[in-house]
């Protein structure tokens, strides 16, 4: 009898032992991320929020008249490729940079310098790195007075203000600012492979490339995986840089989904708006989250 | 092993960091004049130390979000707030945040609840706050209060009711480079377009600058200050007598679009302008890159403190060569109003009064003072400033101030932001040529429309 | 080991890792320079690298003012307890993503990614609100919390992943033994897991260092400033002051460097990873 207890009890608690585990960050994610999301989902079907003292819902007018706004559609695109250009663009110069800090070729000292270097732009917050390359891209600024040595610039050539390459531009600075995340999480990771696994493989007579491509990348996938998904989701929320940098403009050309919200917010009062908008991006990243964890499950099998 | 050293080394890191926040809350409190703002501790000590000297302590705070701290000389608003106390018993715990950021910081503070009794507001924040009952109807307070309304300069009103009052108000008159304008060989200071026109050429040619425009979207001010400010000194207004908007088809703006398109196409406008902020602006005048600016009389005070070799002047704006009529100022303000949540309207108002007139209603000494410090024209007809002491520029400017008359247009426009932005993303493609004048103005016009339309 | 390189392989590395410098750290050479520099010449055409009035004048006014000094200690101590709060939760959520499976699994893992989605912009208001509603406006755990949730699902999802290059064989060591999970998670994964432990804890670090909107609206008085708000309030209506701002930032920056230095061992090759197996 006594002996069967135990079993029962040790089989609950068994199951239990995860959610124990997880409790305090269930807790805290449900009552401060997910009631403030659906105070913002409710918002999307009302004719306005907090601006308003007697809001009334007005069903799905909102979402009509963001899907129809061409100003929306226009900060979807810029959106995709400011997106798709970091995130590839941190994913290679991350990878890069970490496999050079973690090769044999160099000196200890050597690494220990580079290694700080690197890490240099995350260290800085939002404001001052819009600040520092607006300094250095405005006209007659220094990126235009090195550039000129070459004939690749004059002293007034303009980078933030021309509406040809001012989306490029910024996405060139959140590339800057972003990178060491993926260098710092790809070295940690790359400290977790076992020298074995090189080791057998070298001996087999394997190019270096093909070291990292059978054995670095799959070893990394899991990791790769997990900071692709939140590089992605975060880059779409980037805001402070753009808006400092560029405010959206010139005409609208750097505008992405989170300056449209904003200026949709602070400048229009049209939180409800502002809300269906962000609704329309959460939804899109739980699509793309839902197949991330399916994805991250298939790696474990 | 490894992990009991790192996380020794997080322990003793997080309790270096708690202990100093201790050490230093504890030294904040002995030097409290020098920090600009005091926490509750302090304010109740304060005040028991007032109401033994006799003082009448009513153990009101009122929190006053503001930017003006940060603006004026250290410690200026803090000495206002602590005289206040003295003479009122009420505390006045000043809030700071960023310029930029302080529409921001009192929108959420007023959805939450913990938004100030007292807020600076911007002309172009003023409708939207009305509107959203962010601030408290000033007429009604003004009138249960008996407090005489003929001694403000301005106000600010919506739907026939005042909800900021403008403390003090900043001329941006046309600053110029004496030093440029001797190099390019301006004698004479451009009294109209085409002598302007003249003088930036001569500029341009000696290698300089001639002139900025900033059109950043982030803060749209210069299609207000700048483009604008320049017509409405030739009497070019976007908005007829009865208020209702009137920019496709209005002959005096089209004139005035086609001779800052002339400006900028012959290279006289600064480089960059699409994305040219206030403060790219106002460094690069002050760096002596650039002959003309319209800026901000109160620049004034950071020129001379940080850039003491700049020979810097102050002309009135250029006027359509046929213009002889008097030429409206583009002005500014710094205005508060008080919020709508505030438990402590009474005491906000008696705040408000005192930065206007005084204790008692009829001394604007403070006004006056502010006025003074900041190159300002006070907003209190009851201030006399004395400018005595001022430098020259701020002379001519008061000179030029005087002879003409104040206007902002934007001032009190629904959701002027997004009308400046709007405007600003009109503007940029005329310039570049990719559409015509028409259809620029035009498109403004429907903006605008469509913003009322809403 | 890879053993003998290369010359030509060296060299071509080489010339990668200074450009690779070049490309990170010229634009912070430039706030450094740009720090020393008054005012009036930060503009200046030719820009030049050396001015004859550079001086550490806004190094000086920074540290020297409390209400600066405030902004900094603020910033490490909420900086440095995220830090600590979101390793110990983190780590405990990780362990259950790892090692179990159970039937709210996916839904969970489903939430943690996709509720850092949405916009902190519109997110703002119904945030304050709650903060507010448990009276933590203008508090140390508003930040703090604020700061827990953000970085939490960085340090979930990057330990998961390091987790489970961690063999199931290293705990059920120590549970043959009589351990219990607990034991296993922090004698034996947690150690191993340093590394990957260090990153997040940086990266949490940093953002919590950085954080400007939630700071900006959820502290109120000028006591429970943090950094990100001090240089943002450098920034004035008509004007910036360009030299303090940037003093400010590489002064920040200091402390997070040279912890990431002390901290660097971690990342070093070679380090002893013996029992684990991909």
């Amino acid at each position: 009898m006594d002996n069967v207890y135990k079993k029962i009890k040790a089989a609950i608690k068994n199951k239990a032992t995860p959610y124990l585990f997880l409790s305090p960050t269930v807790i805290l994610m449900l009552v401060l991320l997910v009631l403030p999301i659906i105070m913002v989902i409710y918002y999307s079907f009302l004719n306005n929020a907090v601006v308003v003292k007697e809001p009334h819902l007005v069903g799905l007018s909102n979402y009509k008249s963001i899907f129809s706004d061409k100003e929306f559609w226009g900060a979807i695109k810029n959106t995709v490729f400011f997106v798709t250009v970091s995130v590839a663009a941190h994913i290679a110069i991350g990878m890069g940079f970490a496999l050079l800090l973690n090769s044999n070729y160099f000196k200890r000292g050597t690494k220990t310098i580079a290694r700080v270097i690197y890490v240099l732009p995350w260290v800085f917050t939002a404001s001052v790195i819009a600040i520092l390359w607006k300094l250095m891209l405005q006209p007659s600024g220094i990126i235009d007075y090195l550039l000129s040595f070459v004939q690749l610039a004059t002293k007034d050539t303009e980078w933030l203000s021309n509406r040809k390459i001012s989306l490029a531009v910024i996405t060139f600075v959140n590339i800057w600012c972003g990178y060491p995340f993926y260098m710092i999480s790809i070295l940690a990771g790359l400290q977790g492979i076992s020298q074995d696994l090189y080791e057998s493989s070298a001996l087999d007579g394997a190019t270096a490339f093909k070291r990292f491509l059978y054995i670095t990348v799959p070893q990394l996938k899991p990791i790769l995986l997990s900071i692709m998904m939140l590089d992605f989701v975060w880059t779409i929320q980037s805001f402070s840089v753009i808006w400092m940098l560029t405010g959206g403009g010139p005409v609208n050309s750097t505008q992405t989904l989170s300056i449209y919200i904003y200026k949709l917010a602070f400048h229009s009062s049209k939180y409800a708006k502002a809300s269906t908008a962000a609704v329309f991006a959460l939804v899109v990243c739980i699509i793309i989250s839902i197949f991330y964890v399916k994805q991250q499950k298939k790696v474990r099998e | 092993m490894k992990m009991k050293g790192l996380f020794k080394k997080l322990a003793a890191l997080s309790l270096v960091g708690v202990m100093s926040i201790g050490v230093t809350a504890c030294g904040s409190g002995t030097d409290s004049s020098s920090t600009s703002s005091k926490n509750t501790a302090e304010g109740t000590a304060e005040s028991t130390a007032a109401a033994e000297k006799g003082g009448k302590d009513t153990g009101v705070t009122i929190k006053f979000q503001q930017w003006w701290g940060v603006e004026c000389p250290e410690g200026y608003v803090q000495n206002i707030c602590d005289q206040f106390y003295k003479d009122t018993g009420i505390t006045v715990e000043l809030l700071n945040a960023p310029f930029a950021d302080t529409k921001t910081a009192i929108e959420s503070g007023a959805a939450t609840g913990t938004v100030a009794d007292l807020v600076s507001v911007d002309s172009s924040w003023v409708y939207d706050f009305a509107d959203s009952g962010l601030l408290t109807n000033m007429s009604d307070l003004l009138a249960a209060d008996g407090f005489d309304q003929s001694i403000f300069a301005s106000t600010w009103d919506v739907n026939g009711s005042i909800y900021a009052v403008p403390v003090v108000n900043y001329a941006y008159p046309l600053f110029y480079n004496k030093d440029i304008l001797d190099k390019a060989g301006v004698t004479e200071l451009p009294k109209t377009w085409s002598k302007f026109k003249e003088a930036c050429q001569k500029i341009k040619d000696a290698g300089y600058y001639s002139f900025a425009l900033n059109l950043d979207a982030s803060s749209p001010s210069g299609i207000q200050n700048v483009y604008m400010g320049f017509a409405w000194a030739s009497g070019i207004h976007f908005k007829k007598d009865d208020g209702s908007i009137n920019v496709a088809g209005n002959g005096d703006l089209k004139t005035f679009a086609e001779y800052y398109k002339e400006l900028f196409d012959a290279g006289y406008i600064y480089p960059g302008m699409a994305s040219l902020t206030e403060a790219d602006m106002t460094s690069k005048f002050a760096s002596g890159e650039i002959a003309f600016i319209v800026n901000s009389a109160a620049a004034i005070t950071a020129w001379n403190k940080d850039y003491p070799d700049l020979n810097l002047g102050a002309a009135a704006i250029p006027v359509k060569d046929d213009y002889t009529g008097k030429s409206g100022n583009c002005v500014a303000s710094w205005a508060v109003g008080i919020t709508e949540n505030s438990r402590h309207k009474e005491e906000a108002l008696k705040f408000f009064e005192y930065l206007m007139a005084g204790l008692n209603g009829d001394d604007a000494s403070i006004n006056a003072d502010l006025a003074v410090t900041q190159s300002a024209f006070p907003g209190s007809t009851l201030a006399k400033p004395d400018y005595s002491a001022s430098s020259e520029v701020f002379q001519d400017i008061y000179a030029n101030y005087n002879a003409g008359y104040p206007i902002n247009e934007f001032t009190g426009m629904k959701e002027a932001n997004t009308i400046m932005v709007d405007w600003i993303n009109e503007l940029i493609p005329y310039m570049d040529g990719d559409t015509d004048v028409d259809t620029y103005l035009n498109n403004v016009q429907a903006a605008i429309e469509d913003i009322y339309g809403n | 080991m890879v053993g003998g390189y290369k010359r030509s392989t060296k060299v071509i590395l080489s010339i990668l890792l200074i450009l690779g410098g070049i490309f990170a750290g010229f634009p912070v050479l430039w706030m450094f320079v740009s720090s020393l520099k008054p005012n009036n010449r930060i503009f200046s055409w030719p820009p030049r690298f050396f001015e004859m009035t550079m001086s550490l004048d806004s190094y000086f006014k920074v540290l020297t003012d409390p209400v600066k000094i405030r902004y900094f200690l603020n910033s490490y101590f909420v900086s440095a307890s995220v830090v600590i709060l979101t390793l110990i939760l983190g780590v405990m959520a990780a362990y259950a993503f790892s090692r179990f499976d159970f039937p709210l699994k996916n839904l969970i893992n489903t939430m943690i990614v996709s509720v850092q989605a949405i916009p902190p912009i519109v997110l703002l208001i119904p945030y304050m609100s709650l903060i507010v509603f448990f009276k933590l406006f203008n508090t140390y755990f508003a930040l703090l919390l604020t700061y827990l949730v953000i970085t939490l699902p960085y340090c979930i999802l990057m330990m998961t992943g390091y987790f489970n290059t961690l063999s199931m064989e290293l705990d059920e060591a120590v549970m043959i033994d009589g351990g219990s999970r607990w034991t296993a998670l922090w004698k034996i994964l947690v150690p191993i897991s340093i590394p990957g432990l260090v990153s997040v804890g940086m990266y949490t670090f940093m953002q919590a260092w950085n954080e400007y909107l939630f700071a900006l609206v959820l502290t109120q008085t000028t006591e429970m400033r943090t950094v990100p708000v001090g240089i943002n309030l450098l920034m004035g209506q008509h004007a910036y002051d360009w030299g303090q701002m940037m003093a400010m930032s590489v002064i920040g920056s200091i402390p997070v460097l040279i912890l990431f230095i002390l901290f660097q061992k971690y990342f070093i090759a070679g380090m002893s990873s013996g029992g684990v197996k991909g």
